[in-house]
C-alpha cells in the first residue's frame, strides 16, 4: 500500500509538480477505499471427539464395518485419521445376539464369515473404552433385477488440443419394480477396458472403471453425483419400467476407445437413508476444501455417533462395447458419423 | 368471502345514512416557499376537537355542520397556522405553511392524534432529522436512520437492509412514489438508492400494515418525491468522498408545471482506473455507481394533477487487462440496478372522494459480461453473458371517500405483470452458443389485487378493518387469496392508547442470496411457482403510547408466524449443482416464527431532539431438510439490540449529533471437527467431511460503536453552505462483518482449519460539503 502510494506521488509530482495537499486528498481517498479490512482470527474451541462408524453391508460380501473417531480441526488432517482400536463391536441378528466383530488391520469384520441377508434387521453396538456407546440398525432392501441393457453411441466430439476427447453414449434396461414396498435406486456404470499401452512406460489398467453417468429425465428426480444416479420410484411404483441414462466413455486419447470391451451396469436397491446419505456427501464435498458453502448437516443413522450403518442389494448386467478387438483400425470419423 | 362483503356493504349504508346536512370541506397543504405538498400534516378543527391528516400528496378533507370553523393547521417542521373559514357549501381551500427557520419547538396542537391513527408500527422521522444524522461516508441516508429504530435490524455492518421484526430483507416492500424497487443498494449496501436531496416524507410501516399495502411479509418503507418547487429554481450541489450530487427543482411553468432532476454518483470509483493501472500493471479497475431522478408534476386545474417520474440507477464493476503485446486480454463489465418510469394522476371527483391513478413499469436488472480473447489458444476465446431481470408493469387505481367523520374508505386495485428472466449463455469467437446447458428461462406471472379499508373514528376507539384479495397467476398455477387485516386504537386515558392489530400477509416473490456475507446482484428474484408457494405470515401486536410533556413513549409486541419460506438447500446455490433445473437447488414449505418488545422513547423537535430504542427479538426457522429437520435461529436473529440518537442544534448554524448503536451479535454456523466418512464402497474409499455444530448455534461478537458528526452552516443572501463532518465508529471497534471459515495451508504442510472475522469498518473520518442555490 505504502509503496503504491510512495509510487503514485513520485509519479504525479513528476509529471504534474502537484502539489503536497492535493496529494493528501489521495491518500484520504486511498485510505477510504483501501485501509477498511482487518482479519482476525477467531479461536476454533476444543470438541469432545465422537465416534464415526462406515458400513455399507450387502447380501454376499463378508460383514464389515470401519469404526473411527472426529479428528478436531486445529490438527492436520494429511496424515489421515486413525482407526479406532480396542473397541468391542457386537452385532446382533434381528435382535438376538450374533457374535463380536474381531479387528482386522483397519476394519472389524465378522469371524463367522457371516454374509448378510435381506429383510434381516442388523444392529450393531459399539463400545469404546475412551468415547463410549455408540449403535446403529440397517436393513438389507430386497434385490431389483434388471433386464433388456443395450447401449447406443449419441455423439462424439473430437478432441482439441490436449483435450480428451468427449464420448457420450446412453444405456438402456428394464427394471422390474415391486410394487409392495417403495423402492430407491442407484445406478452406476463401469467401463472395462483391456490392457491399454499408453506411450512405452505407462498401462492403463481400467478394470471396471466407474464412468460419468447422468440423466435428463425429470420425472425421475433424480440425484446425480457424477459416479452415480440415485432416484426413487414414486413415478413408477410396481411397473416394468424402461430406463435411460446418459453416460460418458473414459478414454484419454482417442486410439484408447477401440480397448474399450464393455460395460457393466450395476442397480443397486437402496434405502431412502442410503440416498439421503448420497445426498449430503454430495453438497458437502466442496465445503471440505473451500469452506465457501453454507454448512451442511450429515444423514447419520448412528446414535451418539457419526456416520452410516446401511444395506444395499445389487444386481450387474454387462453389455459389450460395439466395436471389437478385431477392428484393429479405428476410424473414429466413420464410426461415428 | 361473501359475509365479509355483506358486513362491508352494511357498514357502507350505515355510514351513508348518516352522511347528510353536513358542509364538507377540503384541499391541499402546500409548504409556502415551495409549494411541495406536506404530508401528515394535522388539521385540528378547534370546534370539535377532531383533527385530521393531509394524506400522502397532501391532501385532506373532513365535514363540519357549523358555518364557521377555525382550523389549525400544523406540521413538524413547519410553522403551525390557524385559519378562520366561514363557508356556505363545500369548499375547496389550499393551506400553506411557513418552513420553521427558528430553533424553536413546534407545538403541534392535537398531537394526540398521531397516536389515535389506526395503524400500529408505524414510523416517521422528519426529513430535517434525518439530514441531522449523516451515515458513513457524511453521506445522509435515510434507510441508515430507520436503521436505527427498534425491531429493525440492518443485516450486515454498513448496509442497506431493513430487516424487520425477525423477517429477511426481501420481505420489506420499497416503494417510491407509489412504484416498487426491488434493488435498493448501492456500493454493496453501503448507500442506499434513495438520494435524499429528493425525499419529501418516508412512512415506514413495521407491524401490521394497512390493506392498501401487499406483496411483502414484514414492512413497508413508503417513499414520497419533491414534487419540484413551483415557484423558483433551488437546488444543490455537493462534494463527499462516498457521492457526490447535484440537484435542481423548479417551475417551467410557474404555479402549473414543475420538475426535479438530481444526479449522484461516485467520482472517487472513476479514480481507481488510473490508480490501479499503475498498482496491478495493464489491468484497469473501477467502481462506481449513479443514480439519476427526474419528476415533472402538471397542475392541470383543481381538481388534477399529472407526475411523470423517471429513475434509473447502477452500480458498475469494471476490470480490463490488455497488456501492451496484445497476446491475451479480459474485459470483466457487470452492471446491476434499477430503473423506472411511472405516471400518475391524482383526481379530485368531489370534496370527498379523492382518486390516484398510477401506470408504472419497474425493472431490476443484474448483467455480468466477460469476453476473454487469448491469439494462440482458440478455446480461451470466448465470451460469457449473464443476465438475470425482474420487471413489472403495473396499472393502479385507489379511492379515498370521506363518507362523514367518523367512517372514511379507502379502495383500490391493481394489475400487474411480472416478467422473471433468467439467461446465462456462452459463446465462442464466432458468437455461437457453445453451452447449451446454460438456462435461458423467462417466467411471466401475473397479479391482480382488489382491496378495502373501512375507517372509523369513534372517538375514544378508532378502527381500521380491511382486507386484501390477490390472485396470482404462473406456468398454469393460480394462487388467490384473501389477507385480513385489522388495526383498532383505543383511547385508554387522556394521552395513553393501547393499539391492537393482525395481519395476514402473502409474498409472491422471493429473494434468494448465493452469497452469505454480502448482499451483491449475484442474488435472485424468484417467482412463486408450482413448486414455490407463496410465503405468508400471519402477525399479532399489541402496544401502548403515551405522550409525556414534550416526548412520546411507546412500548410494542409483536408475535409472527410464518409458512412457506424458501431457502437454499444446505451446501448448494442457486445454479451451482443443476443448471437447468435450479428449483431442485431451493428448500421449501420452511415455516417460522418471531417475537419481540419495542420500547421507543422520543423526541421528535426542538434544540435537543432524539430517540432511544431497546428491542427484545427472537427469530427463528424451520425446514425439513436443514438442520436435520430442527428449529434454528435465524441468520440475522438479535436478541438485544439498544440505539441511543441524539441531536443537538448548537445555533442555526452548528447541530452536533451523536449515535451510539449496540446489538448482540449475529448468529453462524461453526464447523465442530472432521470425519473419515465412506464414499465409494466398491473402491472402500473414504473422504474427509466437515462436520458442523448445529445450524446458527454459535454467535459472532456483539456489535457497539459511536458515530459523531458536526454539521456547519453558513447562510447568505445568495446561497448557503454546509460542511458535514462525521466521525464513524469513534472507539474504533473491531466489529465482525463476517465469519469465514477456511482452511490454511500451514509450515508442516498439512491444512488446518481456522475461523476469519472480517472487520470492515475501523474508525472512518469524513467530510463533504454542499452548496445550497
Amino acid at each position: 500500500m505504502s509503496y503504491c502510494l510512495l509510487a503514485c506521488y513520485r509519479l504525479l509530482c513528476a509529471k504534474k509538480q502537484i502539489k503536497m495537499k492535493r496529494f493528501l486528498m489521495i491518500i484520504v481517498i486511498f485510505f477510504f477505499i483501501s485501509a477498511c479490512e482487518k482479519i482476525m482470527d477467531i479461536p476454533l474451541g476444543h470438541n469432545k471427539p465422537e465416534l464415526v462408524v462406515n458400513s455399507l453391508i450387502m447380501p454376499d460380501s463378508v460383514f464389515t464395518v470401519y469404526i473411527g473417531r472426529t479428528q478436531d480441526l486445529s490438527q492436520s488432517f494429511q496424515n489421515g485419521i486413525k482407526k479406532e482400536k480396542n473397541v468391542i463391536c457386537s452385532l446382533f441378528v434381528n435382535n438376538s445376539f450374533r457374535e463380536i466383530l474381531q479387528q482386522e488391520d483397519n476394519k472389524y469384520i465378522s469371524s463367522t464369515n457371516l454374509h448378510p441377508q435381506s429383510n434381516n434387521l442388523y444392529l450393531l453396538k459399539i463400545y469404546d473404552p475412551k468415547l463410549g456407546f455408540a449403535q446403529g440398525k440397517a436393513i438389507i432392501p430386497e434385490k431389483t433385477y434388471l433386464s433388456n441393457v443395450s447401449l447406443k453411441i449419441d455423439n462424439y466430439s473430437a478432441p482439441v488440443g490436449d483435450f480428451q476427447p468427449e464420448i457420450y453414449s446412453t444405456v438402456y434396461f428394464t427394471i422390474n419394480d415391486n410394487k409392495n414396498t417403495n423402492n430407491y435406486y442407484e445406478v452406476y456404470i463401469t467401463q472395462y477396458t483391456k490392457n491399454y499401452h499408453w506411450g512405452v512406460h505407462d498401462t492403463l489398467f481400467w478394470e471396471d472403471a466407474s464412468i460419468y453417468i447422468f440423466t435428463d429425465n425429470k420425472t425421475l428426480d433424480a440425484v446425480e453425483t457424477g459416479a452415480s444416479v440415485l432416484f426413487s420410484d414414486s413415478s413408477f411404483n410396481g411397473e416394468k419400467k424402461n430406463l435411460a441414462f446418459h453416460i460418458q466413455l473414459r478414454s484419454n486419447l482417442v486410439d484408447s476407445i477401440k480397448y474399450i470391451r464393455n460395460m457393466k451396469i450395476h442397480l443397486r436397491t437402496v434405502t431412502k437413508e442410503y440416498l439421503e446419505y448420497k445426498e449430503s456427501l454430495l453438497d458437502s464435498y466442496s465445503t471440505v476444501y473451500t469452506g465457501n458453502f453454507s454448512p451442511v448437516s450429515f444423514f447419520s443413522n448412528i446414535d451418539k455417533g457419526l456416520g452410516i450403518f446401511l444395506g444395499y442389494s445389487e444386481d450387474v448386467d454387462s453389455t459389450t462395447f460395439p466395436l471389437s478387438l478385431d477392428t484393429a483400425v479405428f476410424n473414429h470419423q466413420k464410426y461415428f458419423k | 368471502m361473501r359475509s365479509f362483503i355483506i358486513i362491508c356493504f352494511n357498514i357502507l349504508i350505515f355510514g351513508y345514512s348518516s352522511y347528510s346536512q353536513k358542509i364538507s370541506f377540503n384541499g391541499y397543504v402546500f409548504e409556502q416557499q415551495t409549494g411541495e405538498p406536506i404530508l401528515n400534516a394535522l388539521l385540528h378543527v378547534d370546534s370539535s376537537s377532531k383533527s385530521y391528516y393531509s394524506n400522502s400528496f397532501g391532501y385532506f378533507n373532513f365535514h363540519s355542520k357549523k358555518k364557521v370553523e377555525k382550523i389549525i393547521c400544523s406540521a413538524y417542521g413547519y410553522q403551525t397556522d390557524t385559519i378562520k373559514i366561514s363557508f356556505q357549501k363545500d369548499t375547496t381551500i389550499n393551506i400553506y405553511l411557513k418552513s420553521l427557520t427558528s430553533l424553536a419547538e413546534v407545538v403541534v396542537k392535537g398531537q394526540r392524534n398521531y397516536l389515535k391513527e389506526p395503524v400500529m408500527g408505524l414510523e416517521m422521522i422528519p426529513q430535517e432529522q434525518v439530514k441531522d444524522i449523516p451515515a458513513i461516508g457524511s453521506e445522509t441516508d435515510v434507510i441508515k436512520t430507520y436503521q436505527l429504530l427498534p425491531g429493525v435490524v440492518a443485516g450486515n455492518e454498513g448496509t442497506s437492509g431493513l430487516l424487520v421484526r425477525g423477517g429477511s430483507a426481501d420481505q420489506t416492500l420499497f416503494v417510491i412514489d407509489g412504484v416498487p424497487l426491488y434493488y435498493i443498494n448501492h456500493l454493496g449496501g453501503f448507500i442506499s438508492t434513495f438520494n435524499n436531496d429528493i425525499i419529501n416524507n418516508v412512512r415506514f410501516y413495521k407491524g401490521s400494515f394497512p390493506a392498501r399495502f401487499g406483496g411483502r411479509l414484514s414492512s413497508v418503507f413508503d417513499v414520497s418525491m419533491k414534487n419540484g418547487n413551483i415557484k423558483k429554481f433551488t437546488g444543490d450541489l455537493s462534494f463527499g468522498i462516498v457521492a457526490s450530487r447535484f440537484y435542481i427543482e423548479g417551475p417551467i411553468v410557474k404555479n402549473k408545471l414543475s420538475m426535479l432532476f438530481s444526479f449522484r454518483t461516485m467520482p472517487v470509483g472513476w479514480l481507481l482506473a488510473p490508480i490501479s493501472k499503475i498498482g496491478l500493471e495493464d489491468v484497469a479497475v473501477y467502481y462506481t455507481f449513479f443514480d439519476l431522478n427526474q419528476k415533472f408534476t402538471y397542475i392541470f386545474n383543481k381538481k388534477n394533477r399529472f407526475f411523470l417520474n423517471f429513475y434509473k440507477g447502477n452500480d458498475i464493476f469494471h476490470i480490463k487487462y490488455a497488456p501492451d503485446d496484445e497476446k491475451e486480454r479480459f474485459l470483466s463489465v457487470q452492471k446491476w440496478g434499477n430503473e423506472f418510469v411511472s405516471f400518475r394522476w391524482n383526481h379530485i371527483y368531489n370534496v370527498s372522494l379523492f382518486s390516484n391513478m398510477n401506470l408504472y413499469y419497474t425493472r431490476f436488472n443484474n448483467l455480468f459480461y466477460f469476453k476473454s480473447y487469448h491469439n494462440s489458444h482458440s478455446l480461451s476465446n470466448y465470451k460469457y453473458i449473464n443476465n438475470v431481470n425482474v420487471g413489472d408493469l403495473g396499472l393502479k387505481y385507489s379511492l379515498d371517500y370521506s363518507i362523514n367523520n367518523f367512517y372514511k374508505i379507502k379502495t383500490g386495485a391493481a394489475l400487474i405483470f411480472h416478467v422473471f428472466n433468467t439467461q446465462i449463455k456462452r459463446y465462442d469467437s464466432a458468437s455461437v452458443q457453445i453451452d447449451a446447458t446454460s438456462p435461458n428461462e423467462k417466467i411471466n406471472a401475473f397479479e391482480n389485487t382488489i382491496y378495502l379499508e373501512n375507517i372509523f373514528d369513534f372517538g375514544f376507539i378508532s378502527l381500521n378493518l380491511g382486507a386484501r384479495e390477490s390472485s396470482y397467476f404462473v406456468k398454469n398455477v393460480s394462487y388467490p387469496i384473501i389477507q385480513p387485516r385489522l388495526s383498532l386504537s383505543l383511547n385508554i386515558i387522556e394521552d395513553l392508547f393501547l393499539k391492537l392489530a393482525y395481519s395476514y400477509n402473502i409474498q409472491y416473490v422471493h429473494h434468494l442470496s448465493t452469497l452469505n456475507e454480502v448482499d451483491m446482484p449475484a442474488d435472485y428474484w424468484l417467482p412463486s411457482t408450482s413448486f414455490i408457494k407463496p410465503e405468508k405470515n400471519r402477525q399479532l401486536a399489541a402496544g401502548l403510547y403515551e405522550n409525556i410533556g414534550k416526548f412520546q413513549l411507546s412500548v410494542e409486541s409483536y408475535y409472527k408466524k410464518y409458512s412457506d419460506l424458501i431457502e437454499t438447500k444446505e451446501g448448494r446455490t442457486l445454479f451451482a449443482i443443476d443448471y437447468t433445473n435450479w428449483q431442485k437447488n431451493i428448500e421449501v414449505a420452511g415455516t417460522g416464527y418471531s417475537y419481540g418488545v419495542e420500547l421507543l422513547l422520543k423526541k421528535t423537535n426542538g434544540i435537543f431532539s432524539g430517540w432511544i430504542a431497546y428491542t427484545y427479538s427472537r427469530s427463528f426457522r424451520l425446514f425439513k431438510n436443514i438442520n436435520q429437520g430442527h428449529v434454528y435461529p435465524y441468520r440475522y436473529d438479535r436478541p438485544n439490540s439498544f440505539n441511543i440518537v441524539t441531536i443537538y442544534k448548537l445555533n442555526k448554524k452548528i447541530t452536533f449529533s451523536a449515535v451510539w448503536v449496540y446489538g448482540t451479535g449475529y448468529p453462524y454456523t461453526k464447523p465442530k471437527a472432521f470425519a473419515q466418512l465412506i464414499d465409494n464402497v466398491d473402491y472402500q474409499q473414504f473422504s474427509y467431511y466437515l462436520i458442523w455444530e448445529p445450524r446458527n448455534s454459535s454467535r459472532m461478537s456483539n456489535y457497539h460503536r459511536l458515530d459523531l458528526s458536526m454539521i456547519y452552516t453558513k447562510k447568505n443572501n445568495k446561497n448557503e453552505k454546509v460542511w458535514s463532518i462525521n466521525i464513524y465508529n469513534v472507539y474504533s471497534r473491531l466489529n465482525p462483518y463476517y465469519y469465514d471459515i477456511n482452511a490454511y495451508y500451514n509450515r508442516n504442510k498439512t491444512y488446518s482449519w481456522k475461523i476469519y472475522k472480517y472487520v470492515l469498518f475501523p474508525i472512518i473520518p469524513s467530510i463533504s460539503y454542499t452548496i445550497k442555490f
